[in-house]
């Protein structure tokens, strides 16, 4: 039987796209609602070196009731720039998500975001909350201290700039522990998102793991003015205690959930049980 | 999304959804509207399927937004399915579970029939076989009349019981129907008119599925259970308390019902 996958999947390369401050961004857009409806939209943001295809088993489970939209950072495999005027930043990379909502025509939006792509959730949320209906934080750190990781998931190369420089999946390879809980992720499921990550250009990879670690949002939580869920896996290797405890003092509206039995991706391994959280939580809060 | 230039000028609007594992092969589940409508009328199916299958939705020629032949042009059930088993080669397909809806049923039939090496199963929504009701030629001498949204309109309680259903899912389903070209509905409902598919229902080899509407006007339970009996491996559910397109109406006990009936085809291969 010759089913020709890769070629024919919805969201190839190169659809759709849209021109947001000088780059040609990829996206995925589905929506599958009753079509005289206006419904709400779910902005799904991935992590580092990740991309909208991350997020596939949760599109059954949002579209029916949900426009669900899907950015592909500007960089990555999707969404590709050239090194030399790649030059990542809060400002920039919040820009392309707020260009990309006027874009669309979509005033607010719930955002969801996966380590890195919650980060970049709450510097959105920062700058813009009146676009965000509320914000939801899946296994991310408040701050990311490189040099910690780096100790925690030591490379052959000695440094992760080294294993990188000679491949993204090789980098991902050797810390995939850093984010997938390979204790429960499908052998599969930890390949794929290897040799995913390894379409990553090298160069733009560092560059964004760079500006990643001058990263910290703890001196501005309490300047967070929308509903945030904040759910983690209790094994998530991600966020320590100390800032759970921050967060759940600091945020004005906040709620956080931690999930018996898994570690890091819990958006990928637990997409059920995510997506049931946040229903109740925009219930709780009136916006469903 | 994309276009299939697959005969001549002719250009075919698709849609694919795919939420399986990345790393399998998944099968495929080709789902194919009936007159006046279009890939469009089965959103509700897709994100129950596509978590399982490769869900493929096309708009058959002359309508949605795949090519529209001139005014004259000839029809027929054997063309559409020719068109589909042309969608099937370009997207290299080599055999898929085909669902259609009215006449996206009696296509399917037709191809089921020319085609069965290309299916794996046969499911059929609502679908008329005998095309002998007044219906066929009234709708086209009214299409060409007042127009296809003015016919659309009118015959809806036909498709939805508007006492079951919300009121702007009516409107929204007859001016959806009511975008096709004039021309084209009037030709397809004069070329059906007269058609009967009973000998090549016999001829059927595949697994098929019959869903029906306890209540289905123009169309009676004794009919949906003549199309069991002429096609020989097939099952009949219907649906009851139910008025109209119940493909329409209640996709997500569709989906249930046709699951299920996958589930038992493959796993009888398994005992195999």
């Amino acid at each position: 039987m010759k089913n020709r996958r890769e070629t024919k999947k919805k969201g190839a390369y190169g659809m759709p796209i849209a021109h947001i401050n000088g780059a040609d961004l990829h996206y995925e857009l589905e929506n599958f609602t009753d079509p005289w409806t206006k419904p709400k939209t779910f902005l799904l943001h991935h992590g580092f070196s990740r991309n909208s295809q991350f997020w596939y088993k949760w599109v059954p489970l949002l579209s029916g009731q949900f426009q669900v939209l899907r950015p592909d950072l500007r960089g990555l495999s999707r969404s590709p720039v050239p090194t030399e005027s790649y030059n990542p930043s809060a400002e920039t990379l919040v820009g392309d998500v707020i260009g990309l909502l006027d874009h669309l025509g979509i005033e607010k939006v719930v955002y969801v975001g996966e380590p890195f792509g919650a980060i970049l959730g709450m510097y959105t949320a920062l700058a813009h909350p009146e676009r965000l209906h509320a914000l939801v934080l899946i296994g991310s750190p408040l701050r990311v201290p490189r040099e910690k990781f780096g100790e925690k998931f030591p490379v052959r190369e000695g440094s992760w700039d080294g294993a990188m420089a000679k491949g993204v999946d090789n980098w991902s390879r050797q810390t995939i522990g850093q984010r997938l809980d390979v204790s429960v992720a499908p052998a599969e499921l930890a390949e794929w998102w290897i040799s995913e990550m390894g379409k990553t250009n090298p160069e733009n990879a560092i560059k964004l793991d760079h500006f990643i670690a001058t990263v910290d949002t703890t001196s501005r939580l309490s300047e967070l003015k929308v509903p945030t869920l904040y759910l983690a896996g209790e094994n998530e290797h991600a966020i320590t205690p100390q800032q759970l405890d921050l967060l759940r003092a600091q945020v004005p509206d906040v709620k956080v959930v931690i999930v018996p039995g898994v570690g890091p991706a819990l958006f990928a391994l637990k997409p059920e049980r995510c997506v049931q959280e946040i229903l109740t939580f925009l219930r709780e809060h009136s916006l469903l | 999304m994309p276009y299939a230039k697959i005969e001549g000028d002719f250009e075919m609007y698709y849609d694919i959804d795919d939420f399986t594992e990345p790393w399998k092969s998944p099968e495929t589940v080709v789902l194919h509207h009936g007159n006046c409508k279009s890939s469009r009328f089965w959103y509700a199916w897709v994100p129950l399927l596509a978590r399982h299958y490769r869900v493929v939705r096309l708009d058959a020629r002359g309508f949605g937004q795949s090519s529209v032949p001139p005014p004259g042009s000839s029809w027929s059930l054997s063309g559409f399915a020719t068109d589909l088993k042309r969608l099937l080669d370009y997207l290299e397909l080599d055999r898929v579970h085909l669902v259609g809806e009215t006449v996206g049923g009696a296509i399917s039939m037709q191809f089921a029939y020319e085609h069965p090496e290309r299916l794996l199963s046969l499911t059929l929504c609502s679908s008329p076989f005998r095309f002998t009701a007044h219906y066929y030629p009234e709708s086209a001498r009214k299409q060409e009349k007042v127009g296809v949204l003015a016919w659309a309109r009118e015959s809806m309680a036909r498709r939805l019981d508007a006492s079951q259903v919300d009121p702007a899912f009516v409107e929204w389903y007859a001016s959806e129907m009511g975008k096709t070209s004039q021309w084209v509905a009037v030709e397809t409902h004069r070329v059906l008119a007269g058609n009967d598919l009973s000998d090549i229902m016999r001829q059927i080899k595949v697994p098929t599925l019959i869903l029906s509407a306890e209540n289905r006007p123009g169309y009676t339970p004794e009919l949906v259970e003549e199309m069991h009996q002429l096609i020989p491996h097939s099952e009949q559910v219907i649906f009851p308390g139910v008025t109209g397109f119940v493909q329409h109406i209640r996709p997500e006990k569709c989906v249930e019902v046709f699951l299920a009936f996958l589930s038992r085809l493959a796993s009888g291969k398994a005992e195999r």
